[in-house]
């Protein structure tokens, strides 16, 4: 059978649609990707972020180049950032970890936690209030802007409700920060609040 | 189509000539004899080469290069400091008899936005040493593969569960040797580097698939007491 002009080009209009449809399919969310959207719930400094399974409050930061974290101390590059957080377990004791969290960088550059360094905040009985720190190590130019993202839980290694926790670092405060960071943090162990 | 003039014989096409000639020889040489015999010409032309195995000898093309070097290996760029031999270094390894280890000092840097685990450090580097370690292979019960090196920060000693995007670090790698092989006095380092893709498994992303980028071969001195 000879191909006529009007087969052939049928025959291209059709290849064409499909590549057009395969790349306006391939940028357009999919379906999965926003069922599987983990929840933010946002906040600042001081202000309690319920979680499914926690309630995290943030009450301070800090950085240095070291940091002693009782068994071990880490000493960076760049800087160890410090948050100090309030955590309440809702329905079940809970943990606050640093292998679970991470900070997110204005930039979008991601830091997470540093299992080798240990971490000090202990297991928490429900609905008691406990103090805790986590560390995580920083480049000095990813404070100002940072974020604190903490999950509920991690299920098949997806998070499905994240605490994102602005840290209230500023480029002044960065700076600050920076300046005074030749020193060693010593890691505070978990207590209950206002004991 | 073409219209044929009445009384006057069609030209045959080529497909219709070609039909013709294999109708005098089809009572021998059957479609699957044919298959056959194409299957039989095929092994034979693979042994008259050398067989299969030169055909697929890999050629090692990895570049190699000089010391101080910085090398591009997906998602690290690294430069190999030194590497020494001997004894347990506190706080890196830790003490086993008739071990000796092999370390390679080398400076990382994270080239991407996000974290890079332990797991895909621990392939970046490998060398060519005898008698590494081994330990089972994870699928199969039967088989041994090169045990990985354990990686530590230079700076405190930390295992890097972790390692943060656009920063830099001097890490020591250690393999351990059997004691009764002689220690090195040069080896070839091999850096790797990998690709970002999702698991054809499970669909999550991470580095995976490591493959050579780059060799350097250097002297291997022992570790300062």
């Amino acid at each position: 059978m000879r191909l006529s002009r009007d087969n052939l080009l049928t025959i291209l209009l059709v290849i064409a649609a499909l590549g057009l449809g395969s790349v306006v399919t391939s940028r357009l969310p999919q379906p999965d990707d926003v069922m599987n959207a983990p929840f933010l719930r946002s906040g600042g400094p001081g202000d309690r972020v319920e979680l499914r399974t926690m309630s995290y409050t943030l009450t301070g930061v800090d950085a240095a180049k070291r940091v002693d974290a009782g068994l071990r101390t880490g000493v960076s590059t760049g800087l160890w950032l410090v948050v100090s957080l309030e955590a309440t377990p809702r329905s079940q004791p809970g943990m606050p970890s640093n292998y679970d969290a991470k900070v997110v960088a204005a930039d979008g550059r991601e830091f997470e936690g540093l299992t080798g360094l240990g971490w000090v905040c202990r297991t928490i009985q429900t609905g008691t209030t406990e103090t805790c720190q986590l560390a995580f190590e920083v480049a000095p130019d990813a404070l100002a802007g940072a974020r604190l993202r903490v999950p509920a839980s991690i299920y098949h290694g997806v998070p499905d409700d994240i605490a994102d926790i602005d840290l209230g670092i500023d480029e002044a405060r960065q700076a600050q920060l920076v300046a005074a960071s030749d020193r060693v943090i010593k890691l505070v162990e978990s207590k209950q609040k206002g004991a | 189509m073409t219209r044929e003039t009445p009384g006057e014989e069609a030209t045959p096409t080529r497909l219709q000539r070609w039909k013709g000639r294999y109708a005098l020889v089809s009572d021998i040489l059957t479609p699957k004899r044919l298959g056959l015999l194409i299957v039989v010409l095929l092994l034979a032309a693979v042994g008259l080469v050398g067989g299969w195995d030169r055909v697929t000898a890999e050629t090692d093309r990895t570049p190699v290069v000089a010391a101080g070097a910085k090398v591009s290996a997906k998602p690290f760029e690294v430069e190999i400091l030194r590497v020494r031999q001997g004894a347990a270094v506190d706080g890196l390894v830790q003490k086993a008899d008739g071990v000796r280890f092999v370390y390679v000092i080398a400076r990382v840097k994270v080239t991407g936005s996000k974290a890079v685990p332990y797991n895909t450090l621990i392939e970046l580097l490998s060398v060519d040493v005898p008698g590494l370690a081994t330990r089972p292979t994870k699928f199969d019960e039967r088989g041994f593969t090169e045990k990985p090196p354990k990686v530590a920060r230079v700076s405190d000693t930390l295992v890097p569960s972790n390692l943060q995007p656009g920063m830099t670090y001097d890490l020591a790698f250690a393999w351990e040797q059997d004691a009764a092989v002689a220690a090195p006095t040069t080896t070839t380092v091999t850096i790797s580097g990998h690709t970002w893709r999702a698991s054809t498994l499970d669909g999550s992303w991470g580095w995976r698939d490591p493959a050579p980028v780059a060799r350097l071969t250097t002297d291997v001195l022992p570790v300062k007491e």
